[in-house]
């Protein structure tokens, strides 16, 4: 089955690896999870990029990053959360709550936000009888030796919790090559990220992420290939030229909905790249191979990509890493996007605006809730801005 | 043209002035609003004589800066300002113009005063990631902004003596840091004394709060509210220990003799605690007057019970540090905020036990997101294990436009209602 890509204003074309990737991207427990609990296998969500996926791969453990895409209530999230969290963790709450997340078979928290230790402290007190595993990785917020060495035992830790609960051995062997399936993905994902410096680039910013959503749950191998197909018919695919503007995502909270890519781009602004948690700070560096201490590499690696802004030691790196987007993708403009309520990017907002004004970047601030509703304020800000930058 | 001002200098001047007003008539007011202004003098003179002024996050341990000759200015301790109408609101309002309204107002206050050039640039920022992302979004960003040199704190979420040890760490790698941005060296002897000062004044609050404990309470709020803000700027003075000696002097006088702690009469009949924060702005009226009305007597709240345990070993550097480190993750709101939420149940229950409370009262500061999601657990704590219940009300802590103190009062007067109504446990 295909689906039928309409491009701004280009014509229908068959994409055969595409659809595949979206249709894994748009359900909950995809059929690539069902396929493989299926086969007695176990499945294990995420809440932060910062989690070492490898480990659990490398235990024969499917890694799944929990998003709520859809959830438009959190009316059993909100007997503990309120109206001051964040919609995000409200809505992963929901969903949990709800048991809508029933298939997985543990969750790795991490420190990773004020909001999200809070749903671990939630889930830990009223699932963990459900939950076969329920990690926590206590993230270090700088990345200098000492920090490397913490996360580098924390990561130890973890695995020793995921051999002991799931009564498997993760060698060192089968660790390598986790690492290496996992390396081709970030390698595979960057080659994409290529095709879209191009002047016409041939996939927009929403079916990017749909891809990116379906890396984050399903199995890496199969991912991969499904992406070489990807990359080899997107050379056959016609570049986007009725662009306005070009546009990267940055901000906090990670933006995961396709949709929201969606009503910028029918607005004329093609999304290029970003500088995102769901997006290319997840994959942007490979994870070192050391060859007589993979955790070592794992925590070196996974410490060093391009920051969160909880990250207390690497505002410059992270302020960098944007104009460097910026200048590589021949970008016009910028979107900063926060989940309303995350005080940890919204913090950093008076430095970046700065920074990026210094640099003549343009760059618009946008507050969003998770769920995409009431569209029209959007619509309105992402025009004026289209406008004031339209090339 | 607009003439420059000093809001720090104008504060400590403030200050200065009610204490020597109020040295007489009240000690206690004298001694903690005097002890408070010595540290805004400071910074005024420090920063008039090019001696080096370190702005710090909360938990972030002062004994050092005090040890090295650098003055420390709690950012958030900045928020005693609220207790001066209109005072705070200018600098809120003009930090909105360049961050989200939803970003904690304690970070906004100090962040606008600076960007209004209404308080001198310090030297340097130093920042703790503990208890809460506000800090860490907005104190480097500000630092950024402003070209000042930024040290934060890496501190491990989950506490163990492993994590105390690597925040050691931290604090010596800060230590080294300060030496190379300000010029001044870290000297242990008086690193030593500091020590001492502070261990004096940790042993001095628990005696305090001790006395605060009794029937009737003898130091209730709005009194005792100005205790936290002490324990934000001054560990490692002897100010401090000053100023707690006064006040324990006073209050053992007041338990001793029978004195009110208020100068109208009342009859103590039920006992509040507020396991959270309390309002900043001008609710002190409101607390009086639900003494008066209803014989209802806030003890304390959460900031003021302060359970550190001092650091005995003071003969070597690295046990300082860890003693330190041990120190800033469990002061309150990293105790409790910080995370866990066990922390902040088992300390709630403690509260509750400790100072016989009939009622408790959290008062979530609306900027506290990661607070606001531990309540339910922590309220649900409280009423299984002691069978009091707990009201939440929502308020930023320093800005009253949010919820107003006449609205607070109200929401507390129902609850008091219904406690006296149903008799207390």
């Amino acid at each position: 089955m295909t689906l039928e890509v309409v491009a701004p204003k280009g014509g229908a074309i068959k994409m055969s690896a595409l659809d595949e990737l979206t249709k894994l991207a748009d359900s909950l427990e995809n059929k690539a999870a069902k396929d493989w609990k299926s086969q007695g296998k176990k499945v294990v969500g995420f809440f932060c990029s910062y989690v070492p996926e490898e480990i659990l791969y490398a235990a024969d453990v499917l890694p799944y990053r929990v998003a709520a895409r859809g959830c438009t209530e959190t009316t059993s999230a909100d007997v503990y959360l309120t109206h001051l969290n964040c919609s995000f963790v409200r809505s992963c709450l929901e969903y949990a709550l709800e048991g809508k997340y029933d298939f997985l078979d543990g969750l790795v928290f991490t420190n990773s936000c004020d909001d999200i230790r809070r749903m671990s402290d939630i889930l830990r007190t009223v699932q963990s009888e459900r939950l076969p595993l329920i990690a926590f990785l206590d993230v270090p917020k700088k990345t200098d030796a000492d920090a490397i060495a913490w996360y580098q035992d924390e990561i130890a830790a973890f695995k020793q919790s995921v051999e002991t609960t799931f009564g498997v051995k993760i060698t060192d062997n089968k660790l390598k090559k986790a690492i290496e399936v996992y390396n081709e993905t970030r390698s595979l994902l960057k080659q994409l990220y290529e095709l879209r410096r191009k002047d016409n680039p041939p996939i927009t910013g929403a079916e990017v992420m749909q891809v990116l959503n379906a890396a984050a749950t399903t199995p890496r191998d199969q991912f991969n290939k499904l992406m070489k197909k990807l990359l080899e018919e997107l050379k056959q695919r016609e570049g986007i030229s009725d662009h306005k503007a070009r546009l990267m995502i940055t901000g906090g909270g990670g933006c995961d909905d396709p949709a929201y890519f969606d009503v910028v781009e029918r607005l004329g602004g093609l999304v290029v790249t970003d500088a995102d948690c769901f997006g290319s700070r997840y994959f942007w560096k490979p994870v070192e191979v050391i060859e007589d201490d993979l955790i070592l590499g794992l925590a070196k690696s996974y410490l060093d990509r391009p920051s969160c802004a909880r990250m207390t030691d690497r505002i410059d790196e992270r302020i960098d890493f944007i104009k460097e987007m910026v200048e590589t993708y021949r970008v016009d403009g910028v979107i900063f996007q926060t989940l309303i309520n995350c005080q940890v990017w919204g913090g950093q907002l008076l430095a970046i605006r700065d920074e990026m004004k210094k640099a003549c970047i343009p760059l618009i601030e946008l507050d969003r809730e998770y769920a995409l509703r009431g569209t029209g304020q959007l619509k309105t800000r992402v025009q004026a801005f289209l406008e004031r930058i339209e090339r | 043209m607009e003439e420059k001002i000093n809001v720090l200098e104008m504060v400590a001047d403030g200050f200065s002035a009610v204490s020597e007003d109020t040295a007489e008539s009240n000690p206690i007011q004298s001694a903690m609003v005097g002890a408070l202004g010595y540290v805004y003098r400071r910074a005024t003179e420090a920063a008039e004589k090019g001696d080096p002024v370190a702005w710090v996050s909360f938990s972030v341990p002062t004994e050092i800066f005090w040890a090295m000759d650098i003055v420390p200015v709690c950012d958030i301790g900045l928020t005693v300002f609220c207790a001066i109408p209109g005072a705070v609101e200018k600098y809120i309002d003009l930090a909105e113009e360049f961050i989200p309204q939803y970003v904690c107002s304690t970070n906004k206050l100090p962040m606008g005063l600076l960007l209004s050039g209404d308080a001198p640039l310090p030297n340097v920022y130093v920042a703790q990631n503990n208890p809460c992302d506000s800090i860490l979004g907005v104190d480097s960003s500000v630092a950024k902004y402003l070209g000042l040199p930024y040290f934060g704190i890496g501190t491990p979420y989950l506490k163990s003596e492993k994590g105390y040890l690597y925040t050691a760490r931290e604090l010596k790698r800060m230590v080294t840091w300060l030496e190379n941005h300000t010029g001044r060296k870290m000297d242990f002897g008086r690193l030593q004394q500091a020590m001492k000062y502070s261990n004096q004044a940790h042993e001095l609050v628990l005696k305090i709060n001790a006395l605060a404990a009794q029937v009737p309470c003898p130091f209730p709020m709005p009194e005792s509210a100005s205790l936290y803000p002490l324990f934000m700027n001054l560990p490692g003075t002897p100010e401090l220990v000053n100023c707690l000696e006064t006040l324990y002097r006073e209050i053992q006088h007041r338990v001793n003799n029978k004195v009110s702690p208020v100068p109208f009469e009342y009859e103590e009949k039920l006992r509040l605690v507020w396991i959270y924060a309390m309002p900043g702005f001008d609710f002190p009226n409101s607390l009086n007057e639900l003494m008066q009305e209803y014989g209802a007597v806030s003890i304390i709240y959460m900031n003021n019970h302060i359970t550190v345990v001092p650091t005995e070993d003071l003969s070597d550097y690295d046990k300082i540090l860890l003693g330190l480190a041990r120190k800033s993750r469990n002061m309150p709101m990293s105790k409790e905020g910080g995370g866990p939420w066990e922390d902040w149940g088992d300390n709630s229950v403690e509260m509750v036990r400790y100072y016989k409370a009939d009622g408790a009262v959290f008062a979530g500061h609306i900027a506290c997101k990661s607070n606001w999601a531990a309540a339910k657990l922590v309220k649900d704590k409280v009423l299984e294990e002691t069978g009091i219940p707990t009201i939440s009300i929502e308020l930023d802590f320093i800005d009253g436009r949010v919820t107003p103190a006449e609205a607070i009062k109200s929401q507390l007067v129902d609850f008091i209602e219904l406690i006296l109504a149903r008799g207390k446990q």
